[in-house]
């Protein structure tokens, strides 16, 4: 295997995704923590939000596996 | 309002946010496409890093656009707030690629596999709640069911080996499949239904967005109200002793197509000693379905070991002008034919069938039918319905089913002036007779020439409902009698539902195995007044043929007619 180069270019910005990414994810939780769904039906709409929150913030985990250059 | 426990324009702003996210998220996101698309990645773990993250934002996007699309469709319950979403967001560029919603006015149900898989990840009892409470997503998840998805048929034939939550789960993904399968336990049946139901709220309410004012307008109003109670409402059955038991709607079938079919259970099936499935009569649909359950809701309310089914799974004759029109076979007219019967029977065998199976072992089963619905038992008699107890209840006829088939026990019950008495063991064989005879004497040759005319230019063979029940050797023919504490006989072709009479305690008997009160015809005596005009007022009024009583056993306040087991 190759060593990855870790402060390369690609992979800084990658990095700077992930953190971006990361933020998207809370806003999305905060969003929905400011509406506060509530009731039967509000909170399996608060699962769903959570489910893709959590969609989300894997996705900046796969960004940062990227950026060092591992699966 | 707050159909969703949520304030519609808090939900709004989630929506708005959420489409907001998603656009950020595609730009923030995009260097991965690019580091993976460049020449600078080298080696292949660095590669395979690269392409898993593509394949992480490509799924991680379409979540957010299905959430997009699940919080829009959530809003349609709230009037008016999915146009403002739609001016806000009409003007936002590709490549967010918008949600279908954001661009029209009303929410086309087609499949949305990526909505109904966002879907999938809820808990049943969550997801029940939501598509119960949004009715364009339950839109959606049964055009995505109505689509051939997965899990469906298949999944019925196995569900012996699911748990409670996987069967729930796959009803609600697959309420097509699941709502009219017969193999599947009544619990997913009836989460099936209410998807259906809600679907078929989203449908309404769209139509009632449109509908200009009038009664079109107001039907449509009607509708949207019988579906939410169906949704939200629930069946509460006061027991004589004060208990009180509360269930949401169980309905084992839904089908809003034409006059509408619906079959719902009160009670616990699961758990019910006797089982009630009741068929009503001529003009039974969506409309008319309140009234039907309001008389046997006590029914249901009187033994908690009795569950009752309120079985309207077919197409019933039409009374006059329920279409705003009398076309040739309405009402009495339509009533007459056997066809609708001959189409119903097979239908509640079955079902019949299906609830014996759903029942506990040993459970018995009463099959009523009301007027019309007594042919439909009838028919269903002739096509193999099995049922310990068999009721025609001021029935039109037995639709020549033998007494005892199936095995039951068959019993009649008609109040002695009921009219339906006009129309049971005739067809037009008797045509000319029988109208000579509900004539005035001075038009009797008339009215027998206008039976022969009849019988000579109508098809007769799909005419009249074979033979009169209360006349069938080996029927046990019961006694209406008289209302509490009153000299009242109960009268008429539906009295004997009201409750606190002689009548609806013999229904109640048959239904829970109990003796009941059987008729002693010899001491009664009733004979018929034919058409005649009589003065009103000064005004002279046309009366129709109707029955008078001229004896009953119940002058006499000691009497109680003889009792013997009905089980």
């Amino acid at each position: 295997m190759q060593p990855v180069p870790t402060t390369s270019a690609w992979a800084v910005r990658l990095r700077a995704a992930a953190a971006d990414v990361r933020d998207v994810a809370r806003d999305l939780t905060r969003a929905a923590d400011d509406v506060g769904l509530r009731g039967p039906a509000g909170e399996a709409m608060q699962h769903l939000v959570d489910d893709v929150a959590a969609q989300v913030r894997a996705l900046a985990e796969a960004c940062d596996r990227a950026a060092e250059g591992r699966s | 309002m707050r159909v969703l426990e949520v304030d519609g324009h808090q939900l709004e702003r989630l929506a708005s946010t959420t489409l907001a996210l998603t656009r950020r998220l595609e730009l923030v996101s995009a260097p991965v496409l690019t580091v993976a698309h460049g020449a600078e990645v080298t080696g292949p773990a660095a590669v395979a890093a690269a392409g898993a993250a593509v394949r992480r934002r490509a799924a991680c996007l379409a979540r957010l656009r299905a959430l997009v699309r699940a919080l829009a469709l959530a809003l349609h319950v709230y009037a008016g707030v999915e146009q403002r979403l739609t001016a806000a967001f009409a003007n936002v560029r590709e490549p967010v690629g918008l949600p279908t919603w954001a661009t029209a006015t009303t929410v086309p149900a087609v499949p949305e596999p990526a909505l109904v898989e966002l879907l999938a990840g809820l808990r049943p009892c969550d997801l029940d709640a939501l598509l119960v409470s949004s009715p364009a997503l339950a839109a959606v998840v049964v055009a995505a069911d109505s689509g051939g998805a997965r899990g469906g048929a298949g999944a019925v034939e196995r569900y012996r080996s699911l748990g409670p939550e996987q069967l729930l789960r796959l009803a609600l993904l697959h309420p097509v499949t699941w709502a009219s399968a017969r193999a599947a336990p009544p619990a997913a049946r009836y989460a099936a239904n209410r998807v259906l139901v809600a679907a078929d709220l989203d449908a309404a309410l769209t139509r009632l967005a449109s509908a200009p004012a009038g009664e079109a307008r107001a039907r449509l109003g009607r509708a949207v109200a019988q579906r939410r109670e169906w949704l939200h409402g629930s069946v509460t059955l006061r027991g004589a002793q004060g208990s009180v038991r509360r269930r949401r709607h169980q309905l084992l079938h839904f089908d809003p197509r034409g006059d509408g079919e619906v079959v719902e259970v009160l009670g616990a099936l699961g758990r019910a000693r006797h089982v009630a499935v009741f068929v009503p009569g001529t003009g039974s649909d969506l409309r008319r379905y309140p009234g039907t359950l309001a008389r046997m809701r006590p029914f249901a309310a009187a033994d908690p070991r009795l569950a009752v089914v309120v079985w309207q799974g077919a197409d019933f004759p039409d009374q006059p002008f329920d279409d705003g029109v009398l076309p040739a076979r309405e009402h009495v007219v339509a009533a007459a034919y056997r066809d609708a019967a001959d189409r119903a029977g097979p239908a509640l065998a079955a079902d019949v069938a299906d609830l014996r199976r759903a029942a506990p072992p040993g459970a018995d089963v009463t099959v009523l039918g009301h007027s019309y619905g007594g042919a439909v038992v009838g028919s269903a008699l002739v096509h193999g319905l099995t049922a310990d107890r068999v009721v025609h209840v001021s029935s039109a006829g037995t639709e020549d089913a033998p007494s005892r088939a199936g095995g039951a026990q068959v019993f009649s019950m008609t109040a002695p002036d009921d009219p339906i008495q006009l129309a049971q063991a005739h067809d037009l064989d008797d045509a000319p007779q029988h109208l000579a005879r509900i004539s005035p004497p001075a038009l009797a040759p008339e009215a027998a020439a206008l039976g022969l005319a009849l019988r000579a230019l109508v098809p007769g063979e799909q005419v009249g409902h074979g033979a009169d029940p209360d006349l069938v050797p080996g029927v046990v023919r019961l006694d209406t009698g008289r209302f509490d504490g009153t000299d009242r006989l109960v009268r008429g072709h539906s009295g004997v539902f009201t409750p606190g009479s002689t009548a609806w305690r013999n229904l109640l008997a048959t239904m829970t195995g109990e003796p009941v009160q059987v008729l002693e015809p010899e001491r009664w005596r009733t004979h018929l007044e034919p058409w005649s005009v009589q003065l009103d007022d000064g005004v002279p009024r046309l009366r129709p043929p109707h029955y008078v009583v001229d004896r009953t056993p119940w002058s006499d306040p000691r009497y109680r007619p003889p009792q013997r087991p009905s089980g």
